[in-house]
């Protein structure tokens, strides 16, 4: 059966965990249904570098798959295998056509919270009421709330942000949305509960969808992932950013949540105690740009866990669902991740970490090789553009994002891309003797120039034959860990 | 009577000794069937064995040393045979084991051509 699922991710947080589930798709991860997954990235801020990173991924994803399998090819199996497409590639036969991005802009923030409101065109009655709900300090104090600059984003403030959010209805994408999703779509939300565009935008969203009068919209199967607290900032008195505020802002938003979040068929709440390493404090814009943390990998695998259920799994009430680790340590690997589904993710991240590193470090010194003279890669590496976008995405995006989260707190370690073949795999090396050296040179050439010979007679188009080398090679390299 | 192809190949470069005719007789097709054996083995050994089993001599210049030890084999063919039967080793001799040589390298590089598109790891050796 085909579906597919409509993955909104809101702020900075929804952004970094997009990234995260477009690695894991990225890895092989294959959805258990023939369906898409369709990400909207909704974030107020237009230059948030953490947003900017993510559509950047997905871009290159979108690139390198299309030059594989086909540009609406079906899922299939190996790396990069499940379609990823943007909302304008879904047929949406009555609504105008809207920009080919994964993400939603809004119209008419660049400016104050006071000049989105209009306040100078209020009435003085209704002026006087609104001071009474925000902060209308003088002007010269920006972090109050009638002079917050929208462009970076709500700051940490709901307040202000459920109400930009009220006017996602009337964007051209959201029309577009309800046009296009069909009767079996899955629909899932990702966002914080502790900043300003999360903890604001997921419950609009939420009503938006529920009380559409689109019954394809409001009665599509509908998940949710709120990120609590996970990380803190520096402490600086002139940022609008308070961490010491998270945990108030955190209840305060679960006070809501509790009695408002019925229509959902599926709630996963995370949260990791913060690290001793706080965040750069940046309010937002080209600054906000946060190491990538292993909490992100885990809200990734809840929209896979959500869009491969089956509809009998559902209940008729919301079901809640929270994760744990083995053992709270500092600093976690694959041993720490006990269930079956995580297992499957990291063996995927695994063999995808082979397969980086035999295209990264060993590919480029062994071009004199047959396998890679029926490529021609000393040529297409430098210049064929599906090449340079794989080794952008796993050099800048894939590896980046797996040091990231080793660099972080809590540490997620799982592999050692530095180290040689047999030492990748953290507390799992390859058995080797004076007979068996594991994974070398020798081996990996044999094992490239083996599968390409046998996969040439099957696949005739490069793009795809080379990911497909890729994909069981890492395989070959995998089998010996066991 | 396959076998005397052998005559007017060599004659054809050597031209014809008519003061030995052992030559025309024995040596020309011994020599020639050895050499033509040896250097096909070669190049099979090179793409068919070792160019299917692991890339452990597949580059271009181990094709070229295996080239130079067809080369080095046809001319030790021609010095044997032609010493044995002959019990010495003449001007004639001489010429005829550069000859040779230079047969055992155009058999062994046809070979190479025939036989590449079936190995793996020479499939591009030596272009």
């Amino acid at each position: 059966m085909s579906r597919n699922t409509f993955v909104f991710g809101i702020g900075g947080t929804g952004a970094r965990v997009i990234k995260a589930l477009t690695m894991l798709l990225a890895s092989g991860i294959k959805l258990e249904h023939n369906g898409k997954i369709i990400p909207i990235i909704i974030d107020v801020d237009a230059e948030n570098e953490d947003t900017s990173r993510t559509i950047k991924a997905l871009d290159l994803y979108k690139k390198i798959r299309t030059a594989a399998y086909g540009e609406n090819a079906d899922q299939t199996e190996g790396f990069f295998g499940t379609p990823v497409n943007t909302l304008s590639t879904q047929q949406a036969s009555d609504s105008d056509k809207i920009n080919d991005s994964f993400q939603l802009k809004f119209a008419g923030i660049a400016s104050t919270f006071s000049n989105y409101l209009r306040v100078q065109d209020m009435d003085p009655i209704d002026e006087d009421f609104l001071k009474l709900l925000y902060d209308s300090s003088p002007s010269s104090r920006p972090e109050a709330e009638l002079n917050l600059s929208l462009t970076k984003g709500f700051k940490g403030n709901p307040n202000i942000g459920c109400i930009v959010f009220n006017e996602l209805e009337q964007s051209p994408e959201f029309k577009y949305f309800q046009s296009a999703i069909s009767e079996d779509d899955r629909i899932f939300i990702v966002s914080s509960i502790f900043g300003g565009t999360g903890s604001a935008g997921f419950p609009q969203l939420l009503k938006l969808l529920k009380n559409s009068r689109n019954n394809r919209v409001s009665n599509a199967k509908t998940g949710a992932l709120t990120m609590m607290p996970y990380f803190a900032v520096q402490e600086d008195a002139e940022s609008a950013i308070d961490s010491n505020r998270f945990i108030s802002k955190t209840k305060a938003a679960l006070s809501y949540y509790e009695h408002e979040m019925d229509s959902l068929n599926a709630m996963y709440y995370l949260y990791d105690k913060s690290g001793n390493t706080p965040y750069k404090n940046s309010e937002g814009g080209k600054a906000q740009k946060n190491d990538a943390h292993v909490a992100e990998l885990i809200a990734a695998e809840a929209i896979l866990n959500f869009t491969n259920k089956r509809d009998e799994a559902f209940e008729s009430t919301t079901m809640f669902y929270e994760y744990g680790i083995k053992s709270d340590d500092p600093t976690i690997n694959a041993e720490h991740f006990i269930d079956d589904d995580s297992k499957k993710i990291l063996d995927s991240l695994t063999s995808f970490t082979y397969a980086a590193k035999a295209y990264l470090q060993h590919i480029p010194g062994a071009l004199d090789e047959a396998f890679a003279k029926n490529f021609d890669l000393e040529r297409e590496l430098q210049s064929g553009n599906f090449y340079r976008n794989l080794t952008e995405f796993l050099k800048d995006y894939y590896i980046q994002w797996l040091k990231e989260m080793e660099r972080n707190n809590r540490t997620f370690h799982a592999f050692q891309f530095d180290h040689s073949f047999n030492e990748m795999v953290v507390g799992k090396s390859v058995r080797t003797n004076f007979l068996n050296p594991g994974i070398n040179d020798r081996y990996l050439n044999t094992q490239l120039g083996k599968i390409e010979n046998e996969l040439s007679k099957k696949i005739q188009q490069d793009e795809k034959r080379f990911l497909s080398l890729l994909y069981e090679v890492a395989d070959k390299c995998t089998e010996k860990l066991k | 009577m396959l076998l005397s192809i052998f005559n007017p190949i060599y004659e054809l470069l050597l031209g014809v000794n008519t003061t030995t005719p052992d030559y025309r007789e024995d040596i020309f097709t011994s020599v020639g069937t050895m050499t033509a054996i040896t250097a096909s083995a070669l190049a099979a050994l090179f793409y068919l064995v070792l160019g299917l089993w692991k890339p452990i001599w597949h580059k271009r210049s181990h094709w070229l040393i295996s080239l130079a030890i067809a080369i080095v084999l046809g001319f030790y063919f021609s010095f044997a045979i032609t010493s044995k039967a002959l019990g010495t080793f003449d001007h004639y001799g001489f010429k005829f084991g550069w000859v040779n040589a230079i047969y055992a390298a155009i058999t062994f590089f046809l070979c190479s051509l025939g036989f590449k598109r079936f190995s793996i790891f020479a499939k591009r050796t030596p272009f």
